[in-house]
């Protein structure tokens, strides 16, 4: 509708305002005349004028804006006339896909054009025109001043209209933002199967609009950031003020207000900013686009990080047991959230050091395969003649090349390249002594397992360092692994996000927070909030009351 | 700079893991042969009561480490020699313990390859870990302790269900009456690995904790426990493989798990005992590694304690090799000379010496202690 709306709107707007600007020239008027004379006096007094401040004269101001942004192709200007106590000129100028024309037509020009008809109780002067019109004619909410050159710009980009009438030094910018936005769909990277199915969109609103919708709290806090010095991304921070940490509220802050950049697309840039450790493969954010579990994490004391134009919500600090967890884990019942919870884990682990072990066992460790399978591995490795390593490698980078591939081929070629994957580098590698049947099965395993755990962030890490676990284990079997284990091991606890120790509640341990770690315990046993993150305000449970006495005869 | 703080429960995961990192590996007190798990048990008390005497020196020096409060007690030079001398100590102590694991691996799975290199490897890891701060070792280790409680448990079910274990190899107990057992006990048993604990003298400082009775009983507690576990250890090494072979295995717990067969499935679960006690040495090298920093850094005046780690890292990579020329000698020396030269006077004679020192200068220590301890508050 709109769209169908929208051109021949825009073509009489560009006729009527060569048409007035033919007339402007021919038509000094007396008031232009006089709010010169005032400007030039205002001149004189103050000395030295602010440069960005806003010219009375209206095509004067209009040429202005037009030079300040190129004259651009999108930015309409509407000139009209509309009746105080003489005719007053003005022009509304805004960028044409990022507002929405609807708006501007009824609850703008239409009621200014016919303020002629109004009765005015008192004459209005020219120079209380924009107070009168703003009290008076404008029928929206969000309607603001405007008095510097690169507020008026500034406003023009951020999608407002904005409304300038002659001999005024101030403009108002007019919140009739609209244009195309995605949406809201089922979410694309997390689903699940019992839960919600919205998900975050690309526009900020939108999404603290989810946000909000849910939690109906006095206590929620938004606070709004402007990043980048071409982009002017909007960020916003959202927490729950009565329960988040007010240290860590204020070095999130700190470190969102460092980051100096030209641009900010993504959520993932901003991360790379703002996290504690720059040498790791481990994510300290978790990402999300569902705002369930974004306000899962605000209750527990956690603080989540809007980015406009990515559907994709930082959430600070992350743990690394976060990353096992879905949120379907708490919609469901405790004892299969419990069960899929330790599946992940393990896959993890498998996607970690499958090949690692296979290598190790196959090149050291002989005598730890059960007799008869080792017979049956030796028989296929008899015609191959890599060792495992090079076996394994080669294997796992094909993998890793035909899983790219399979993401940013287009959807028809795709099907090409499983098959080809699948049949010509699976099947013929080893029919033609290439690699080991098992060896297949091993990267098999690990390609199925890296898929099975829920976050894809943490999918990455095991990616990588599954390749330089593989080399220490083809040098040093078991042992080798288990000391590059330890390091993995150190290095996670040494991680913090936030200054959060991103092991916990493992290590160091917390044994209240252990209940909703890699176990997830009954609803009715979750009292406390995760100790560290929220200090003030622990209790999230009562105990409930039908099974109190129970409760009790438990816990004391 | 920034202080370490330990937890109370992360100080019992390190007594724990400390005290069974190498111990659990070679058999202990094997000279009383089948009895070999009571002598462990006296070492076990024996271990404790030294305990008390170096909390008793904790007590008077809350705020220092051996190394500090020598050096108040004795005035500085002497203080620094005693300390240097226990530094020598802590550093011969992680080289022997290098050492084992370094063999263990050797005769266990690397056959061909140099020591150097898998002794290398294993410091490599520490040095990495180390450099990450003490804090890091010690969270490491709670994940650690988690992982080797969910083995043992493993193992322990693994060798029930295999039925292995026949119990009349530990009968009689006390066939030949008390003595040989004592004899066995004292005094090798008691220096290792209780006795070690002197190098808690080091790490005291850094509980965090506001009483100090818990130190005690916690410390206690966990000698109690790990004491326990290898006395029971010991019993079913000797209840599976008989009091016999046990006694003249280097390993008798590899030897031991190596038995487990359960349905042509299970088998040669010694790799997974290799795992076990690579975490153990890991931590145990770490710990005495860290303590051999630490004392450095005092005695030398050395400010930063990361630029010690890597060339003490070197320097026990050497030594572990150079202590002995082959597995035989270095068991030898530490089954017959360590215990009676080296570990009897570092946790026995000197502990005491400074004790009695205390006493003696206990009226002139308080006028001199006071002002070094308010100077560093």
């Amino acid at each position: 509708m709109r769209n169908r709306r929208k051109r021949p709107i825009i073509r009489t707007h560009k006729k009527l305002t060569d048409m007035l600007a033919d007339k402007k020239h021919d038509d000094p008027s007396s008031l232009r005349s006089k709010t010169i004379s005032m400007e030039t006096s205002k001149r004189q007094e103050t000395a030295e004028k602010v440069v960005g401040e806003l010219s009375p004269i209206l095509h004067v101001m209009v040429d202005r804006v037009k030079t300040l942004l190129g004259d651009p192709m999108d930015l309409i200007v509407r000139e009209f006339e509309f009746e105080l106590e003489q005719k007053v000129t003005a022009t509304l100028l805004f960028l044409e896909e990022m507002n929405d024309p609807q708006i501007l037509n009824e609850f703008i020009l239409s009621p200014l054009m016919s303020l002629s008809s109004h009765k005015q109780s008192s004459p209005v002067s020219v120079d209380h025109a924009l107070h009168y019109i703003k009290q008076n004619a404008l029928a929206l909410g969000r309607v603001l001043d405007v008095e510097t050159e690169d507020e008026l710009v500034e406003a023009l980009l951020a999608g407002f209209s904005v409304l300038l009438v002659e001999g005024n030094t101030k403009g108002l910018k007019l919140g009739t933002t609209g244009g195309k936005v995605r949406g809201i769909e089922e979410p694309s990277s997390e689903v699940v199967i019992r839960g919600p199915k919205d998900s975050f969109t690309e526009s900020i609103k939108t999404n603290i609009s989810l946000i909000r919708r849910r939690v109906r709290s006095k206590d929620i806090r938004i606070e709004k950031f402007k990043i980048g010095e071409v982009t002017h991304t909007d960020v916003a921070i959202v927490y729950l003020g009565n329960i988040a940490n007010p240290l860590l509220i204020k070095e999130i802050k700190e470190r969102i207000e460092e980051v100096k950049t030209d641009g900010l697309l993504e959520s993932g840039q901003l991360e790379e900013f703002i996290q504690d450790e720059t040498v790791t493969v481990f994510p300290q954010f978790l990402n999300t686009e569902r705002p369930d579990v974004v306000i899962g994490n605000l209750l527990e004391g956690r603080v989540g990080i809007i980015i406009n134009g990515t559907p994709f919500v930082l959430i600070a600090p992350a743990q690394f047991i976060q990353f096992f967890q879905s949120s379907e884990d708490y919609y469901m019942r405790y004892d299969i959230s419990t069960f899929l919870r330790l599946l992940r884990f393990s896959v993890f682990i498998i996607s970690l050091i499958a090949p690692s072990i296979y290598i190790a066992l196959t090149t050291f460790h002989q005598a730890m395969i059960p007799t008869t399978l080792l017979f049956g591995i030796a028989a296929q490795r008899e015609g191959v003649p890599f060792p495992a390593i090079a076996e394994a490698l080669v294997m796992e980078i094909t993998f890793e090349i035909l899983r790219e591939a399979g993401i940013r081929m287009p959807r028809a070629v795709g099907v090409a390249v499983s098959i080809v994957g699948a049949l010509v580098l699976g099947q013929a590698a080893v029919q033609a002594g290439l690699v080991s049947p098992a060896m297949v099965i091993v990267v098999g395993i690990t390609a199925v397992a890296s898929f099975a755990i829920p976050s894809f962030a943490v999918a990455t890490s095991a990616r990588l360092l599954r390749f330089p676990l593989m080399l220490i284990s083809s040098v040093f079997g078991f042992y080798g692994l288990t000391l590059a284990l330890i390091v993995i091991i150190a290095h996670l606890s040494s991680l913090r996000s936030f200054g959060y120790p991103y092991l916990s509640p493992f290590a160091p341990i917390q044994t209240q927070d252990l209940k909703d770690s890699l176990f997830r315990f009954p609803i009715t046993k979750l009292f406390k909030r995760p100790e560290k993150l929220s200090k003030k305000n622990q209790t999230r449970t009562q105990p409930y009351s039908v099974k109190k006495k129970r409760e009790e005869e438990t816990t004391r | 700079m920034k202080t370490i703080k330990i937890d109370i429960q992360q100080y019992f995961i390190i007594i724990v893991l400390f005290e069974l990192g190498s111990a659990i590996l070679v058999g202990l007190g094997m000279d009383a042969g089948r009895d070999a798990w009571i002598a462990i048990l006296l070492g076990m008390v024996s271990g404790m009561v030294l305990f008390l005497g170096y909390f008793y020196l904790y007590k008077q020096f809350p705020e220092q480490s051996l190394t500090q409060y020598l050096q108040i007690l004795f005035g500085k030079s002497i203080g620094k020699l005693f300390g240097f001398l226990y530094l020598m100590y802590f550093i011969y102590l992680a080289a022997r313990v290098l050492r084992d694991f370094g063999s263990l691996l050797l005769s266990a799975v690397f056959v061909q390859t140099p020591i150097i290199v898998v002794n290398a490897l294993m410091i490599a890891t520490i040095v990495y870990v180390l450099k990450l701060g003490f804090e890091v070792l010690v969270r490491t280790g709670e994940i650690i302790f988690t992982l080797v409680v969910l083995l043992g448990i493993t193992l322990a079910v693994l060798v029930l269900s295999a039925d292995l274990m026949k119990y009349n190899y530990l009968l009689p107990v006390l066939g030949q009456g008390f003595l040989p057992v004592l004899k066995a006990a004292f005094p090798v048993t008691p220096t290792f690995p209780f006795g070690e604990m002197v190098v808690f003298t080091m790490l005291f400082p850094y509980l965090k904790t506001s009483k100090k009775s818990k130190v005690l009983t916690v410390g206690l507690f966990a000698i109690m426990l790990s004491g326990l576990i290898l006395s029971v250890t010991v019993a079913m090494d000797i209840a599976i493989l008989g009091g016999h072979v046990a006694t003249h295995v280097y390993f008798p717990l590899l030897a031991a798990v190596a038995k487990i067969n359960l349905g042509e499935f299970i088998q040669r679960l010694d790799a997974l005992v290799v795992f076990t006690l690579i975490i153990g040495g890991f931590f145990k090298i770490s710990v005495l590694f860290y303590v051999a920093v630490k004392a450095t850094q005092d005695i030398f005046g050395v400010k930063e304690e990361k630029m010690l780690i890597g060339p003490i890292g070197i320097v026990l990579i050497l030594s572990s090799i150079v202590i002995a020329a082959n597995y035989v000698e270095h068991i030898t020396e530490g089954l017959s000379i360590v215990p009676h030269f080296i570990h009897i006077p570092f946790q026995v004679v000197l502990p005491s010496l400074f004790i009695i020192v205390f006493l003696l200068r206990r009226k002139k220590l308080k006028s001199f202690a006071s002002s070094p301890s308010t100077s560093t508050e």
